[in-house]
């Protein structure tokens, strides 16, 4: 007889339940298994129901959503129907769960040893020192320094990568059978993401724990799980062994996703005749005036360190780096946004700094930036061709003139019949396509795109690289990229620029510097960014 | 936490200042010359310019502000110009009773909000919060001065279970002076409570959303645990600010209730002294009170990271 | 909702109507629907009188305060550094006086009447809008449209008033109707003191007060005013509450 998996999902039916109206099935007839000691993906986009799905295990459903059909079993015991006392037991004793922001997953009012130990108290029932004692062993597991400081402070004071470290350790300290971890690593920069997730990969064989991990990312699947589940819409598209799924997708859903993934550019640049310089960024330094007090000054922060590049009309250059790298800042910087504390930054000859009005005129109409966030880089009162045409403002047009050319430019991107509609009534891709016709609308000669797609789902983001990429060619506009992930700059960059700790660490074209690095860090990037076989792989 | 403590004792200071000039510019606004007042309405002009040169009139404006200012942190506010008694032990007097009446009001008030907002956001668009949420609004919509009137016609006049008017010290008889607060204290905590309480339903109700609320449920810890250790320290930190803010706007507006229920406190020392003209005394009384909500505030900011600790970094 | 709505505008309705006649202190009855006060006044004509008076001058003390609230709140939040510094000073210290106070003592300076109360009570109520406008132009100032704004040439006042403003307006309004009634009651609590619109204009304080004496007799004098202004307030917040929901969940993301 087959042994009973560990985990096990049948038929599982999710709805909503609204006061007036038919219940929304968010997550219909799903079917999926969790063996001891392996990982299982579940991966999908936004509205796949991957995260209710995990929920659902705990019965940690948010309000106005039930489970109209279907049973979960854990080890052959029914889930499903458990009286609340009941599935508390059940809770963080033998299914523990990692969320995926770091930022609120963990009471900011509490210390971090009371949050530890109260599992411990609750399940196995052990007093302070106990407690006390396997804490500090756990936090010395998960890596994080100075455990015993670590118990008295508050989470706050932690940053990103490590709240998760301590979520880890707090969900492992009870010795769960099976760990969910719901996109647990999504909030993080590239390097924290593979030390976190590796972490959690070797815990989880140290301790014999299943893991459940869901994510939107195929290159973490192909990392870290043997087996995975496809979701789209609340229904299961396709299942099975990672690899053979990654590489031979049978569903067309599976093998949009695998499409959608950043491809390698199919042929290498060809070499640019001279073309006059768009940008000159010359020993730039840019800091963060610190904390004032009420009478006096507080050191300034360094946040760009002597940095220097050029970039020629026409080209895409690729500036990478992970959070708190100075890339953002300094793409700030390039469109005037941020002052320079010394050095210089000139485009089209010009000096920012020190323009005549005209020339500011000028200066805005060449240079332009596509925010990284859609819901908040437009107006929510302006109409959308509205806020495409605001650009053109500076430039001495009829207001009739300048509706034209947004319409125009909306027409481009492909929402023509959107012009009249407000941000909040049209999806992230949607927006983000609007941002570009913004920048694009004053024909500027320089485009800053700062982490425009980062926010997207995975095939929306394809879409809207695609549509940029284009877009350039036509225009003939140099575009400064501001990303983190390697695969991308991968798919569309000329030439690279590596930024740590505000320097760069390495420049040239993106082919070789992605295919032989030079530089230590760089190398560090490029293995943790997560891809599929075949990917980022020398040339 | 010694900065932050530091930091925001430094930074009332300027407020205290602005809170003087304030009182000073008001009081030399206040039409009528206080030695006219002083000396009648038919005495001669030079006794009139006598008293000038005696109360320092004479004087340039700045000279005679800070000259005031130096006695008001001296604790010397003069006396006042009905009673010649010296303003500051008329103001401690008075404090006493209004302060008492405010700070049991508010207290009782702050625990009824905190378990009723609680249970109410956690039993969302259930009956109950239903009913909590209308109680709270129509306890807001009610004026605290009515409400003191309606409850004295029914359990003063009509039952005569509590007394009407007048007030009994606590010193000379203390039963008889609890007798006395009852009706106040629970026609203010009623009207405070209501706007507490919605603070505290909307807090918690965005705490009950929150990650880690759901986290402390995946650990298994019981509604009531998680209630009461994870909710509520951070639901707290918003409606203590209110509390705050409702305290210093107290001190004032208790004037209202002690008119009600003839109470002899500082409120009402304020009302009758501007009524009046004593300029001495409503000066003093403006000065105080404000300190008193600056104090108030400092405290309450001293108390937050209790229930925030990310205040103290920021 | 719906229903919060239309309660809310339960408003009396405005008559005005002659105030003397000769029988006194009479209770209830077919001929004074409302009973008649001390004087033999008919107390159903004074408080529609009085609500005309009360809910004017509260009126003009919300448009007052968000109006002036408004454009300080704006160039606070906005500007910040020294302009930031000076006027929340100034806004702090007024907030650190008592409203009732402070009205009573501007009111003393302003001497007695309509007009005073108005500006008394706008003042008092100025910093508790100022806040508020400069709390929200502080989250919108750091949107990125705001920038995208800056990136498209704008000059700042435009940029203030084309999309901070509109965009700053939501719990504005919101607090103009806590503002509302906030005038309503503190207008009652000032004549109810004896200081508001002078006798033999009646405001349904000042006729709370006057039945104080007759407590023992004549009950319904001390509940008729006060039920208005209960009334009246609680029709205010439950307007409030709705406009509240209806402007939520469809604006701003």
């Amino acid at each position: 007889m087959k042994p009973a998996h560990l985990l096990e999902i049948d038929h599982l039916r999710l709805e909503t339940t609204p006061k007036h109206g038919e219940p929304r099935v968010l997550v219909d007839d799903l079917s999926l298994y969790v063996d001891a000691k392996e990982c299982l993906a579940i991966v999908g986009e936004s509205g796949s129901g991957k995260t209710l799905a995990a929920k659902v295990i705990l019965n940690l459903l948010p309000p106005g959503v039930r489970i109209a059909a279907g049973a979960i079993r854990l080890d052959s015991r029914e889930l499903t129907g458990l009286p609340p006392a009941q599935i508390r037991a059940v809770r963080g004793s033998e299914v523990g769960m990692v969320f995926q922001e770091p930022m609120s997953s963990l009471n900011p009012a509490l210390t971090i040893g009371y949050q530890l130990f109260e599992g411990l108290k609750l399940h196995r029932g052990l007093n302070d020192d106990a407690c006390r004692e396997q804490a500090i062993a756990m936090l010395n597991r998960v890596r994080i320094t100075d455990p015993e400081r670590c118990l008295r402070a508050h989470p706050h004071q932690f940053s990103g990568g490590m709240r998760q470290r301590i979520m880890l350790a707090s969900v492992l300290l009870l010795r769960p059978r099976l760990l969910i971890a719901d996109e647990p690593t999504t909030a993080l920069d590239t390097l924290s993401q593979r030390e976190v997730l590796d972490l959690m990969a070797e815990l989880a064989r140290d301790f014999n724990i299943a893991t459940l991990l869901i994510t939107h990312d195929l290159g973490l699947v192909s990392r870290y799980a043997e087996r995975v589940v496809v979701l789209e819409k609340g229904v299961l598209r396709e299942t099975g062994e990672t690899n053979s799924v990654l590489t031979q997708p049978a569903h067309p859903y599976t093998k949009q996703l695998v499409r959608s993934r950043p491809q390698r550019r199919p042929d290498s640049p060809s070499e640019q005749p001279s073309r006059p310089l768009v940008l000159e960024v010359d020993h730039a330094y840019i800091s963060y005036a610190g904390e004032r007090g009420f009478f006096r000054a507080a050191a300034p922060k360094q946040i760009v360190h002597d940095v220097s590049f050029t970039m020629r009309e026409g080209e895409i250059l690729a500036l990478v780096g992970t959070s708190g790298s100075g890339k953002t800042t300094l793409g700030r910087a390039v469109v005037g946004l941020k002052p320079l504390a010394s050095g210089v930054i000139r485009v089209a000859g010009k000096d920012i700094a020190t323009l005549t009005p005209e020339d500011y005129k000028q200066f805005r109409a060449h240079v332009q930036l596509v925010f990284q966030d859609p819901v908040s880089s437009l107006d929510p009162r302006m109409r959308i061709v509205d806020s495409v045409a605001a650009p053109l403002r500076v430039q001495r047009l009829s207001s009739a003139e300048r509706t034209r050319r947004a319409e125009e430019v909306l027409c481009q991107v492909g929402l023509e019949n959107f012009r009249d509609r407000l941000p909040h009534e049209m999806s992230g891709g949607q927006r983000q396509r609007v941002a570009i016709a913004r920048a694009i609308v004053s024909r500027p000669k320089l485009v800053v795109a700062d982490e425009p797609v980062s926010a997207l789902d995975m095939t929306i983001q394809a879409q809207v690289l695609a549509l940029l990429q284009r877009l350039q060619r036509e225009y003939g506009f140099a575009c400064l990229f501001i990303t983190h992930d390697l695969a991308i700059v991968q798919q569309i960059a000329d030439r690279v620029i590596v930024m740590s700790a505000g320097r760069i660490v390495e420049q040239g074209p993106a082919l070789q510097v992605l295919s032989s690095p030079s530089d230590a860090y760089t190398r560090e990037l490029i293995a943790a960014t997560p891809h599929l076989p075949g990917e980022l792989e020398p040339a | 936490m010694l900065t932050y403590i530091a930091r925001r004792v430094l930074l009332s200071l300027p407020t205290l200042l602005m809170v003087s000039v304030i009182v000073f510019t008001l009081m030399r606004l206040i039409p009528g010359d206080p030695a006219q007042v002083l000396l009648g309405e038919d005495a001669d002009k030079a006794a009139v310019a006598a008293m000038h040169r005696e109360l320092g009139l004479d004087r340039p404006v700045p000279e005679q502000y800070l000259k005031w200012l130096g006695h008001a942190a001296h604790g010397d506010m003069g006396e006042s110009i009905v009673t010649h008694e010296p303003v500051r032990t008329m103001i401690a007097d008075r404090f006493q009773l209004s302060a008492t009446i405010a700070l049991i009001s508010v207290g009782l008030a702050t625990l009824i909000a905190i378990v009723i907002g609680m249970v109410a956001a956690w039993k969302r668009d259930s009956t109950l919060d239903i009913a909590i949420v209308s109680g709270a609004s129509i306890v807001l919509a009610v004026p605290s001065f009515w409400l003191g009137m309606v409850l004295l016609l029914v359990f003063g006049l009509h039952f005569g279970w509590l007394p009407v008017v007048g007030y009994v010290p606590f010193a000379d008889d203390a039963w008889q002076w609890a007798l006395f607060l009852v009706l106040p204290v629970v026609t203010l905590t009623t009207v405070e409570s209501g706007v507490l309480t919605r603070m505290m339903r909307s807090s918690a109700l965005d705490v009950l959303k929150l990650d880690y609320v759901t986290h402390a449920r995946a650990k298994g810890l019981s509604e009531l645990r998680v209630l009461m250790h994870h909710v509520f320290p951070n639901a707290f930190a918003p409606t203590l600010t209110l509390v705050g803010l409702a305290l210093g706007q107290l001190l004032g507006g208790i004037a209202v209730i002690e008119t009600v229920f003839t109470l002899p406190g500082l409120g009402r020392l304020m009302v009758d002294s501007i009524l009046s003209r004593d300029y001495p005394v409503v000066q003093g009384c403006l000065l105080f009170t404000a300190l008193a909500y600056v104090v108030i505030n400092l405290i309450v900011d001293l108390c937050y990271p209790l229930f925030d600790p990310r205040v103290i970094a920021a | 909702m719906l229903i919060a709505v239309c309660l809310g505008t339960f408003w009396t309705p405005y008559n005005p109507i002659a105030i003397d006649l000769n029988h006194t202190l009479a209770p209830p009855s077919g001929a004074h629907w409302l009973g008649s006060d001390e004087f033999g006044r008919d107390v159903l004509s004074r408080a529609m009188v009085g609500a005309r008076i009360s809910v004017s001058i509260a009126f003009e003390t919300m448009l007052g305060v968000v109006v002036i609230g408004s454009l300080f709140g704006l160039a606070a939040g906005f500007l910040r550094g020294w302009t930031d510094r000076i006027l929340m000073t100034v806004f702090d210290a007024i907030l650190a006086l008592p409203g009732i106070l402070l009205a009573l003592a501007l009111i003393a300076v302003l001497g007695s009447g309509r007009g005073s109360i108005v500006l008394a009570l706008t003042v008092a109520y100025l910093p508790a809008v100022v806040r508020v406008v400069r709390s929200t132009v502080l989250s919108i100032r750091e949107r990125e449209y705001i920038q995208a704004s800056e990136l498209a040439g704008d000059s700042t006042l435009y940029t203030m008033a084309r999309h901070v403003l509109p965009n700053a307006l939501p719990p504005v309004i919101l607090l103009a109707t806590s503002v509302f009634g906030w005038a309503l009651l503190s207008e009652s609590a000032l004549s109810f003191l004896g200081v508001g619109v002078p006798a033999p204009a009646p405001t349904w304080g000042n006729m709370l007060s006057a039945s104080r004496p007759y407590m023992e007799h004549a009950a319904w004098l001390s509940i008729v005013p006060g039920l208005c202004i209960a009334f009246t307030l609680l029709g205010i917040n439950l307007f409030g509450d709705a406009l509240r929901d209806w402007l939520d969940p469809r604006r701003d993301a």
